[in-house]
């Protein structure tokens, strides 16, 4: 996954972070996001697209976490991508596809709980790798064949009707293959939840959520040209769950972007998914 | 007679603690075990201690959506429905919900049975179950001897992790119920 996708941006997740808290709890989501890009901006300015650029990507992510106790957690993040894109190479506009198994991401949470009386939080530390297990034979590749770190700050803290989630991460992407070289990215989600729905007995509920992203990536190099930029985006989610099965969606639209040079704005972004816990 | 039924009205029975057991506003009766709990604010990420618990067998499964287990995220407060006769392992629910990832504040017991004389103490002696509890000395309980009584209890945490599941249990803050 490349440039300003190499993070998807997800707002609080609560198959992997709220739980499982508990002992040897396991879990996985698949998740499906998309998100379909054709307004061209130069720096921070729209600019007319009249070659008709435009990227579309499909991405299908297997999540999954095992919870040793609650203050120690092993996830893995695994994509399979399907995209498109239309450039303009040599003066001519080309279509350019790939799909296969992206890059996996493997992340060691730790984390550190505060149980009171009427609310519950925890700060985690969380160290993350990225291997390059995406193919990068397609001439829109899903990897780019770097190992990439990252380190992850977060902060949460919820009551009975309320939940705040905070995070701070940064990626340092290593070099990759076919001139490829991503900058290094840096991002803040902040997430305010409202849980208006709950039923004990039948242990059901709602949460809705609102979810502020900033992300910054340094100027970097992939096989489309220019990547990097700033980007600030925010949208709702919604949570639905029942027992240890939970559905959520996410929609994200982008407030304000400032790319690299001329590049495609990342777009409006789509997410649904379904998650289990054991 | 005079004397229990002056205890019924008065409720507290003199305790180590000098406290009245505080039910914590639960209509405690020895079929429910009512827990208090440290951040248990959210049901789906309290599924797990949900599920710890349910495993339990002296549980109830007719009850709380057949696994005998409510989740209160409001009160922040488990109950459990005991099945009668069957005794309670205390100290498999207290791993249940630490290991849920949650810590237990109280927990909030009533229990019923007979008093006994034993030993220069008293005993409660849950007929159904055979669980038997050690209760204060003082003239009241004493007044209480060969009697079935109904009483409610607060244990903490620690003791109730101390418990040896077929062991007496030692009561030091005790409530009778009228």
């Amino acid at each position: 996954m490349l440039g300003l996708i190499a993070i998807p941006a997800m707002a609080h997740q609560p198959v992997m972070d709220m739980a499982p808290r508990w002992q040897n709890g396991w879990g996985f989501q698949i998740r499906h996001e998309f998100y379909d890009a054709d307004k061209l901006f130069d720096g921070d300015s729209e600019i007319p697209n009249v070659s008709s650029r435009d990227k579309t990507i499909n991405t299908t992510w297997l999540e999954g976490i095992y919870t040793f106790r609650r203050e120690v957690r092993l996830t893995f993040k695994l994509p399979a991508v399907n995209q498109t894109r239309t450039l303009i190479r040599n003066g001519v506009s080309v279509r350019e596809s790939g799909s296969g198994v992206g890059d996996l991401i493997i992340g060691l949470p730790l984390k550190r709980y505060q149980n009171n009386a009427n609310s519950t939080g925890n700060i985690a530390f969380t160290p993350s790798i990225r291997l390059p297990t995406g193919s990068t034979r397609d001439r829109f590749a899903v990897g780019d064949g770097s190992t990439d770190i990252g380190l992850s700050f977060s902060a949460s803290f919820e009551k009975a009707d309320l939940y705040q989630y905070y995070d701070l991460f940064y990626w340092a992407n290593g070099d990759g293959d076919k001139g490829i070289h991503p900058g290094n990215e840096w991002g803040v989600d902040v997430n305010i939840g409202w849980h208006p729905y709950h039923d004990n007995e039948r242990n059901t509920g709602v949460f809705l959520m609102f979810d502020l992203s900033a992300r910054h990536q340094s100027r970097g190099q992939d096989t489309a040209g220019i990547t990097g930029g700033d980007r600030l985006s925010f949208g709702p989610v919604f949570v639905w769950y029942r027992g240890g099965m939970m559905l959520r969606a996410e929609y994200k639209t982008p407030l304000y972007e400032k790319l690299k040079g001329v590049q495609l704005s990342r777009g409006n972004e789509f997410s649904i998914g379904i998650g289990f816990v054991f | 007679m005079k004397m229990a039924k002056t205890l019924g009205f008065v409720l507290c029975l003199s305790l180590s603690s000098g406290l009245m057991a505080d039910t914590g506003g639960q209509p405690a009766s020895s079929e429910y075990l009512v827990i208090q709990v440290n951040g248990i604010v959210c049901s789906f990420c309290a599924y797990g201690t949900e599920k710890n618990l349910s495993t339990l067998e002296f549980l109830d499964k007719t009850q709380y959506g057949k696994d005998g287990v409510l989740v209160d995220i409001n009160e922040h407060r488990i109950t459990l429905a005991l099945q009668p006769h069957l005794p309670v392992h205390y100290a498999q629910i207290n791993a249940a919900i630490l290991k849920g990832g949650y810590d237990p504040v109280a927990y909030y017991a009533a229990v019923q049975g007979v008093v006994n004389e034993s030993a220069g103490g008293y005993q409660l002696v849950n007929e159904a179950n055979g669980q038997i509890y050690s209760l204060p000395v003082n003239p009241e309980v004493a007044a209480l001897s060969g009697k079935n009584v109904s009483i409610r209890t607060v244990l903490d945490p620690e003791q109730v992790a101390s418990i040896v599941h077929g062991q007496v249990i030692r009561l030091t803050s005790i409530e009778l119920q009228p």
